[in-house]
């Protein structure tokens, strides 16, 4: 009986998986797609085409590249940086406004990113961040801060204040209790929020669109429109390009977070 | 006078702790606070360090008025409980924080923990982990680390909990050594009657957020060593209530 | 007394932060009750809000942006639990699998979109396999999934991504307590199921819906999705509110605030709904703690 009902758990656990992961591997074989026409179950003709058109156009993709990757790390270094302070007020500290803090900080979860976009499109461009990078960037901070704080909330509370009380009575002021003995345990969680943040930022397409007028490209942007006129294999080549940045992203930062808790003697991640 | 405590009342939350509490330690002495679980002894020693803030009263370390003194500048160190070893660094840098804080020379940083180690039985243990370490191990190390500190005042918060019967006693006399060597004033705190009485000069008996009973070893304890000669009675009621606040 | 201020110091970034979000918030509102000091309009009124809600093609898209959110975050909530609970309960919460978890977090919805056309048109794959299974002749024949008025390509296209979200939004906590608490409950003699149904489950309850409201507001008001896979009738109501917006006849403009005014009224009765959740699951949390 148990035999039957490992296998059954495990079947569905593998069907789940192979789910996530075919619409992945379909875009892989579009990437290299020519001709790929009805009603085949492989693509009739490969080649590189798509590829080359993107990557021939070098500087264009740089720029591009560059441009997306810039604002979303900028993006997830603030979300971190705030979130860091924001969970810890939030934590160790009672005061006035607190449940009031606290919510309004999870708000950007719900409300709509195109309602907030519409909404605050006219204040940007009264200001001048309308079309602009910094703007996209504020923007996108607003819906990336919600995230990191609430893993930053998680994090602050699971390092607690006992190893600073610590450092406090054996000399240390405050500021350096904290940089020397509460960041660096942070910092695996800190990694997490980043590519959370990074992520959120990347995947924007609304946001963009509106306040970055038609200036601000980042992929999200530049891959719809090929989308929607059916050019599949370089929406395609775009996505692969996306994917592939996020996972390097995500990757590294899990690397090192999993370098930091060892060192952190991992007992609080676990 | 190394610690001076006058009048000291502690509010936590909306419950008060401590009440009316006075205490003096002499330069040099070595003091017990003795009382049950939740009778306020580590409310007390976090109030000498500075770690919470009194509503009224005053302390005085060293003859110097500490009430707006920041933790880090007043000199009482405190070992607690739970240790509290910084697990992302070695022994080493556990012991050597405050010097390291202070800016000593990296050169005499090292001979201090040295020095240390082996007077804490622990030579040679500089480069491990604290992960690597044994329960008795870890507590010589935070008591190796409170003396690296240089304190005026060595508060220790029942550092001895977890330990077996005959650890218990070797850390004892490990303290009691120390104590002795670099002349500390300290106040250990205990719920063990053997132990204090061992260990201390004087006891400062402990009850419901109040000093009850504050004299030399022998006079706290009856000719047989069990029981408390003073107030006995009023230790007994104060037991019984909070027992039933456990109970609710 | 300076120490007083410390939080308030801490908080000071997040609180521009929620400023201009809240800015951007309030303008959304102030514009779709008329007030746009920009086109001369000073007098606050209702009339496009009634204007937009007896239209019935505005009633008919509110219908289907409600029906993709409502199903979408349901049946995300339901598998996304029952998954969850057999990676928990089979100790299988750990490499592989949550990897493959987090993969679908990172896709941006655009690229899900990009999927959804690969997989579900009338010449996708699915589609294909079909024809290879000999259940269809023609591209035609295949239904409509996505591009149709029900909504079903949104609603596939967004589970994909949301079901991987509620599991790791509750993954973590629902493993910590089926351990813990699991274990506590297993010494005192019940099953393996039981223990998640009695313990484990209302404890995560609050954590469940929380993520449910957030994949519920999403889906009610993101753009992208909609914007690429669906119908042409009916449309999303963030897409509609995009068109009034970028309307060149800038008396347009209250419409598409009154159509956001719409997506604003239900997720703030949905935030209301969460921060009821947060105080219910803090006080539990306070009272274990005895603070």
């Amino acid at each position: 009986m148990r035999k039957d009902r490992w296998r059954l758990r495990t079947g569905i656990l593998l069907m789940f998986v192979m789910v996530i992961l075919m619409p992945a591997a379909t875009l892989i074989i579009w990437v290299f797609t020519e001709r790929w026409s009805w009603p085949d179950l492989w693509p009739q003709t490969f080649s590189l085409r798509a590829v080359r058109e993107i990557t021939g156009r070098k500087g264009q993709l740089i720029s591009l590249l560059g441009s997306s990757i810039f604002i979303s790390v900028v993006v997830a270094f603030l979300s971190v940086g705030i979130g860091v302070m924001t969970a810890r007020a939030l934590v160790f500290y009672e005061f006035r406004g607190k449940r009031f803090f606290h919510f309004v900080s999870m708000l950007p979860f719900l409300v709509p990113a195109t309602v907030f976009a519409m909404g605050i499109q006219v204040s940007f461009i009264k200001v001048g961040l309308n079309n602009s990078v910094m703007g996209v960037v504020i923007a996108h901070l607003i819906y990336s801060l919600p995230y990191a704080v609430r893993l930053l909330l998680e994090g602050t509370r699971a390092v607690g204040q006992t190893l600073e009380e610590q450092a406090r009575v054996l000399g240390a002021s405050s500021g350096k209790a904290f940089l020397k003995i509460s960041f660096p345990l942070l910092v695996p969680v800190m990694l997490t929020g980043f590519s959370m943040a990074y992520v959120v930022s990347f995947s924007q397409y609304f946001l963009t669109l509106l306040i970055g007028g038609g200036k601000i490209k980042t992929f999200a942007i530049v891959m719809v429109p090929y989308l929607q006129s059916g050019n599949r294999n370089i929406a395609s080549v775009y996505g692969g390009l996306f994917l592939g940045v996020t996972l390097i992203v995500f990757g590294v930062t899990e690397r090192l977070a999993g370098k930091y808790s060892k060192k952190a003697g991992g007992e609080y991640y676990g | 006078m190394s610690l001076q405590v006058e009048k000291l009342n502690v509010i936590l939350g909306r419950e008060a702790i401590l009440h009316d509490v006075d205490l003096s330690v002499g330069s040099g002495e070595f003091i017990s606070l003795l009382g049950p679980s939740g009778c306020g002894k580590t409310t007390l020693l976090k109030s000498i360090a500075g770690l919470l803030e009194p509503s009224s009263g005053h302390i005085y370390i060293q003859s110097e008025l500490v009430d707006l003194v920041v933790p880090e500048k007043r000199g009482a160190v405190i070992v607690f409980q739970d240790l509290r070893l910084f697990p992302h660094m070695t022994v080493e840098k556990n012991i050597g924080f405050a010097m390291e804080i202070q800016k000593i020379p990296k050169d005499i940083c090292r001979q201090v923990v040295g020095e240390l180690l082996e007077e804490v039985n622990l030579a040679g243990y500089e480069k491990k982990k604290v992960r690597e370490m044994s329960g008795g191990q870890l507590q010589r190390v935070a008591l190796a680390r409170a003396l690296a500190a240089r304190p005026r005042v060595l508060l220790l918060d029942e550092p001895f909990s977890g330990l077996d019967e005959t650890l218990r006693q070797k850390m004892g006399e490990l303290v009691r050594q120390l104590h002795h060597k670099h002349h500390l004033t300290t106040i250990l705190v205990t719920h063990d009657k053997q132990e204090a009485l061992r260990l201390s000069d004087r006891i400062a008996v402990m009850a419901g957020g109040r000093i009850r009973q504050y004299d030399h070893a022998r006079m706290v304890f009856s000719a047989d060593g069990t029981g408390f000669t003073c107030f006995p009675k009023q230790l007994e009621e104060v037991q019984n209530e909070s027992a039933k606040k456990d109970h609710i | 007394m300076r120490e007083k201020l410390v939080p308030y110091g801490l908080l000071l970034p997040q609180i521009i932060v929620t400023v201009i979000f809240l800015a951007g918030l309030i303008t959304g509102i102030t514009q779709s009750l008329g007030v746009i000091p920009a086109l001369g309009l000073t007098e606050p009124t209702l009339k496009y809000y009634r204007e937009v809600l007896s239209d019935t093609g505005i009633l008919i898209s509110i219908g289907y942006s409600l029906r993709i959110a409502v199903i979408s975050s349901f049946m995300a909530a339901v598998i996304g639990v029952f998954l969850c609970a057999l990676m928990v309960t089979g100790k299988k919460t750990g490499g592989g699998y949550m990897r493959a978890v987090q993969l679908p977090i990172i896709v941006p919805h655009v690229v899900v979109a990009l999927f959804a056309v690969n997989l579900l048109s009338q010449n996708g794959i699915m589609a294909r396999v079909g024809y290879w299974l000999g259940r269809l002749q023609d591209q035609q024949e295949f239904p409509l999934i996505i591009y149709d008025s029900f909504g079903w390509g949104v609603i596939l296209a967004y589970l994909w991504k949301e079901i991987p979200f509620i599991i790791y939004f509750i993954i973590s906590l629902m493993a910590n307590i089926n351990e813990k608490l699991g274990e506590a409950a297993t010494n005192l003699g019940a099953g393996r199921w039981t223990v998640f149904f009695k313990v484990t489950l209302p404890l995560c309850k609050n954590n469940i819906l929380s993520g449910s409201l957030i994949i519920f507001v999403f889906a009610l008001g993101a753009y992208e999705l909609p914007a690429i896979l669906g119908a042409t009738t009916p449309r999303a109501l963030p897409v509609m509110a995009y068109i009034q917006y970028i309307h060149p006849d800038m008396q347009n403009r209250p419409f598409a605030m009154a159509l956001n005014g719409i997506i604003i009224l239900i997720s703030l009765a949905s935030a209301f709904i969460f921060f009821a959740l947060m105080e219910k699951s803090s006080k539990r949390l306070k009272r274990r703690k005895g603070e």
